[in-house]
């Protein structure tokens, strides 16, 4: 039988997935290039959920994707969309949540720490996904670095800035069920 | 013959406030219930510890003969909940992906997990949405989901928490009208609501909390004119010398 | 999203409806495979595959037109930029710019596979329930137990059933916000902030009830299993597919 704990954990990540799914269609209009919200919660995924329920979120949306539910931007799915061209950051985002959920583990909520943490989570996805970019282009790296990368640093700062107050503010909702002292379910001792 | 025995139950939540006090009731087998009181009263809290979704500090909760903490499960297909919210209680990603939920969960073999959602369906007027997603139905609709997605486990007791929150008019006496036809059926039914007059016409028993206590137990009739000393606004008909009116008709 | 786009499930009763999920899941992945080796011949044959199952699946090619625009310019940059920075023999040269042969053919193949690709998902996308979807992927991740493919498989149910929930909301916010002119804030922090925080909020207390509302309705590791028609058509199909990738790679 499941721990009430880890059907809750289960639920957060099963939401937090759909949470990046919807985070393609949000987006912060900040000068020429949007700032979409879609990384920002994977970051948070890693922060939140630690690291192996932030990568089974993560893992879970790409799978559904790539069997053909519509959970990619604009709801297209299927294979088609990892293959493509931004395919290579869809793959980062599960490296990076998981990186970023093994070191805020250890942060210890340190902000330094999970700055940091989220900066080589930031840099992991890039680590995907600009040689896939250059790879399906035929780009050489240092133009795809040029349209892969560099527009996306000054969000990427406002995103890990303001990532920290968010998972501030969220933790304390996870400590504990609201109305539930955790208890253990179906007879077994949590 | 009790379905659910309370006796004395005292819970405390993790941040230490008190949520329900040295509370006991015993309620019948085919009893119309309605458990009344002003917000943050208790209602809620008491009725998750029907089947054990909270476990109290103190006391002991027992359905059908046997004691919750011991058989939760058993608790839980003996009572069916439905929750105030219908939007973070819809699992399913269709209609009737939502009714086969519970009865896949007792991993019933398919036949009976098909025919139990159909009788579901058909019970709350759902069958011609069942390829719908929850997601596109009405409020009034969302709600008889929710119910047929309980009733789909085939429970005796059927328990609501505020099933009229958000509902227009026709939407609140479609919901009424099948929770009575229910209750006709043979099931035992609790519904807690913080007012009155939509449901109260209906009802065998009135019992209302007030701060984590029973303030008071009786038949409606009784209670009716001294409720508004706890919070709840008496229904307006009383202030004419009318009996209360069902809602239905 | 889910239901706005014309990759949603439409429900009916076609062969491609009826086809058994797991032979339909092989069947992309192998003819996604297929494609990816494949040359102008090969391709030919798919796209002929493609536009067949297109019509079969009355999804009309202008609203396939109006949803896919954004990848449509993604392709026509990919094929724009491979055209040019493909060396090779010169087709035409402006400034310093220059169009190489090569460039231009290569371009064309990998787009062109590339929008196979993505038709033939929306093929699957538009025939099959989610909850088939999910029995498939939790019957294909039956050999790794330590996966837990029922866990799986409930984690993707909720994912597809909360996206429409989540996108709702977010947009209920960003209207409100709108109506109180967050607009006249610059500072995008402070907007990713006020965006982000209560929607996460929002989701996890929606993450609170729902597991009282599964627990209340005995979820657990057991469920029902989930009833299989591997019928002759099936088979029929999966010899046919497994042939046809072979044809498409091959030539
Ligand atoms: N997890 C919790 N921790 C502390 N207090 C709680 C918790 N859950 C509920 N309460 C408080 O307990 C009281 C009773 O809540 P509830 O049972 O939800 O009331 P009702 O359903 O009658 O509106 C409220 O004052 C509420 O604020
Ligand atoms: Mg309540």
């Amino acid at each position: 039988m499941e721990t009430r704990h880890s059907l809750r954990m289960m639920v957060f990540a099963s939401l937090m997935a759909a949470l990046i799914a919807v985070g393609s269609y949000l987006a912060v209009p900040v000068g020429p290039v949007p700032i979409v919200l879609q990384n920002l919660f994977v970051l948070l995924a890693g922060l939140l959920l630690g690291g192996r329920w932030a990568a089974a979120s993560v893992a879970v949306f790409l799978l559904a994707g790539a069997c053909g539910l519509p959970v990619f931007a604009n709801g297209t799915a299927g294979l088609g969309r990892l293959i493509g061209p931004t395919g290579g950051y869809l793959i980062g985002y599960l490296a990076a949540a998981f990186l970023v959920g093994i070191m805020a583990e250890k942060a210890n909520q340190r902000v330094a720490l999970e700055v940091l943490a989220m900066v080589i989570g930031s840099m992991v996805v890039y680590a995907f996904g600009v040689p896939w970019l250059a790879l399906v282009t035929g780009m050489p790296l240092d133009k795809a670095i040029a349209v892969g990368l560099y527009p996306f640093l000054i969000g990427d700062a406002f995103k890990i800035a303001a990532a920290i107050p968010i998972s501030r503010a969220v933790r304390p909702l996870m400590r504990t069920m609201p109305g539930i002292v955790v208890a253990p379910i179906n007879g077994e001792r949590a | 013959m009790n379905i659910i025995e309370i006796k004395n139950i005292t819970h405390r939540f993790a941040n230490g406030r008190s949520g329900l006090n040295n509370i006991s009731m015993d309620i019948a087998r085919g009893q119309f219930v309605v458990l009344a009181g002003a917000n943050g009263s208790g209602k809620t809290t008491l009725l998750r510890h029907f089947n054990g979704l909270m476990t109290p500090q103190q006391g002991v909760i027992i359905v059908d003969g046997v004691n919750v903490a011991d058989d939760p499960v058993r608790a839980r297909r003996t009572i069916g909940m439905v929750f105030q919210d219908t939007d973070t209680q819809i699992v399913g990603e269709t209609v009737y992906d939502e009714v086969a939920f519970g009865p896949e969960n007792l991993c019933w073999p398919r036949s009976v997990v098909n025919k139990a959602v159909q009788t579901a369906l058909d019970q709350m007027g759902l069958v011609h949405l069942s390829d719908q997603s929850p997601h596109l139905l009405s409020g009034g609709e969302r709600r008889r989901l929710t119910i047929a997605g309980i009733l789909a486990m085939n429970p005796s007791v059927l328990v609501f928490d505020e099933p009229f929150a958000n509902l227009d008019y026709p939407g609140v006496r479609d919901v009424l009208r099948r929770i009575v036809a229910l209750h006709q059926e043979g099931h035992t039914i609790v519904i807690a609501a913080h007012d009155l007059e939509k449901v109260i016409a209906h009802a065998q028993r009135l019992i209302i909390l007030s701060k984590g206590c029973v303030a008071a137990d009786g038949a409606p009739n009784e209670l009716l004119p001294s409720v508004e000393d706890f919070d709840i606004r008496r229904p307006i008909e009383l202030s004419f010398g009318h009996a209360v009116q069902s809602w239905l008709n | 999203m889910a239901e706005l786009s014309v990759f949603a499930y439409r429900q009916g009763n076609s062969a491609a409806h009826r086809l058994d999920p797991r032979i339909k899941l092989i069947s992309i992945s192998l003819l996604s495979a297929a494609i990816l080796a494949a040359q102008a011949a090969g391709l030919f044959v798919a796209t002929g595959l493609i536009i067949g199952a297109t019509i079969y699946c009355r999804v009309s090619l202008r609203q396939i037109g109006h949803e896919l625009r954004w990848l449509l310019f993604m392709l026509a940059a990919v094929w724009g930029i491979r055209a040019l920075v493909t060396p090779g023999e010169t087709l035409f040269s402006w400034s310093v710019f220059s169009v190489s042969r090569t460039g231009v053919l290569t371009g064309a193949i990998i787009c062109w596979r590339w929008v196979i690709i993505i038709f033939l998902g929306l093929t699957v996308s538009v025939t099959t329930r989610t909850e088939d979807i999910r029995a498939a992927v939790e019957w294909f991740l039956r050999p790794f137990p330590w996966l837990s493919p029922h866990r799986i498989g409930t984690m993707i149910g909720l994912l597809v059933r909360f996206i429409p929930v989540i996108l709702t909301h977010a947009r209920e916010m960003g209207a409100a916000q709108r109506a109180r002119c967050v607009e006249n804030r610059k500072n995008p922090i402070y907007r990713l902030r006020v965006l982000g925080l209560p929607l996460l909020r929002r989701t996890f207390v929606t993450a609170d009830h729902l597991t009282i509302a599964m627990e209340a309705r005995c979820y657990g590791q057991g469920r029902t299993a989930y009833a299989w028609h591997f019928g002759r058509e099936d088979g029929i199909v999966l010899v046919g597919m497994v042939l046809l990738s072979s044809v498409i790679s091959f030539c």
